[in-house]
């Protein structure tokens, strides 16, 4: 029993810790791996510039920033190619209007 | 002698499978379900079309708009640094380089903006005409069935209306009907092969953009470069 007792004291203690290390890891991890993996073209989340500050660089990267806000509406654009070849299936259907078996 | 003639139709028609036998005579009402079939189809494919339309429509409408309101809020921000390095700027060379660094800003913007509008709408026109090019194919082939099967319809029925042994009829028109739809099958795919202008389509876009992407930011780099040299800032 006293055996028992050091032996799952120390274990016990480095699990709260590990459970506790881990907590705090998803809590700030967690969120941004969310964002990365759900990427929306025209999300919301890039729309909050740095403000101004009288730095130059801040003045530079805002701009720069800004600029890249502007890229995921531009790659939307793809969707309008995708959608020139949206009536395949009914193109291909009317191939079928003719069924041999009727005749 | 009318035996003769007689006898060897009704051998004939024992040989017939009860849709040879009634071929001549149900052949009106199979083509007129099978123009049924035709319209339903067609109707199908123009109702796709223009939803396709109202669809490209909107998202164009959106993106446009988005884009109207984002540039706007870069002008805004951009506003708003330029008011505070303006009131940084105590020597009179410092408030010219601001002055300086705002015009750069602005006409590289500006050659940025019309770079990715010019090549938006050349993705734009491409995708218009490619829709244009596959419902003019598209329709072609459609208009070559529909003749095809008319052709072989007409046959049919001339054949029937000459005696000709319905099996042979029925025969016939089911291999007319088979090269017709073997026909429209290899238009098709024909037509399909149209993703790969698309493709250099989506991919001459992203060019464009990404050149004028990085054009832009050499000039950024070069005015914030000028701009630290008058304020004497090294970082």
């Amino acid at each position: 029993m006293t055996w028992n007792w050091k032996l799952f004291l120390p274990i016990g203690i480095v699990v709260v810790i590990l459970v506790v290390v881990l907590f705090v890891w998803l809590e700030t991890k967690v969120p941004q791996i969310a964002v990365e993996k759900t990427p929306s073209p025209l999300a919301e989340k890039l729309e909050v510039l740095p403000p101004a500050t009288g730095n130059v660089n801040d003045a530079v990267n805002a701009i720069l920033i800004a600029v890249d806000n502007e890229l995921p509406i531009l790659d939307d654009y793809d969707n309008d190619a995708f959608l020139v070849t949206v009536d395949s299936q009914e193109v291909s259907d009317f191939g079928q209007a003719y069924d041999e078996t009727a005749f | 002698m009318a035996a003769n003639m007689i006898l060897p139709t009704v051998a004939l028609a024992q040989r017939e499978t009860p849709s040879q036998k009634g071929f001549c005579a149900r052949f009106s009402e199979l083509t007129s379900k099978l123009d049924q079939r035709i319209a339903d189809r067609q109707a199908k494919l123009e109702e796709k079309r223009l939803e396709r339309k109202a669809n490209l429509e909107k998202k164009r409408n959106e993106r446009l708009a988005k884009l109207a309101e984002r540039r706007q809020k870069r002008q805004e921000n951009f506003a708003e640094h330029i008011a505070k390095l303006e009131e940084r700027a105590t020597t009179e060379a410092q408030k010219q380089a601001v002055a300086t660094f705002k015009a750069a800003v602005d006409s590289a913007i500006a050659a940025y903006k019309a770079a990715v509008d010019a090549a938006i709408q050349a993705f734009m026109d491409g995708v218009d005409a490619a829709i244009t090019k596959r419902k003019s194919e598209v329709d072609a082939a459609l208009n070559a069935f529909k003749s095809a099967k008319q052709a072989a319809v007409d046959k049919a029925k001339a054949a029937c209306a000459n005696g000709v042994d319905p099996k042979t009829v029925r025969e016939t028109f089911r291999a007319d009907m088979k090269a017709a739809q073997e026909k429209f099958k290899s238009d098709r795919q024909a037509i399909e092969k149209l993703r790969t202008l698309l493709q250099s389509l989506i991919a001459a876009r992203k060019e464009a953009i990404s050149k004028a992407h990085e054009d832009f930011k050499a000039a950024m780099e070069k005015a914030r470069t000028d701009l630290k040299a008058a304020f004497g800032v090294t970082e």
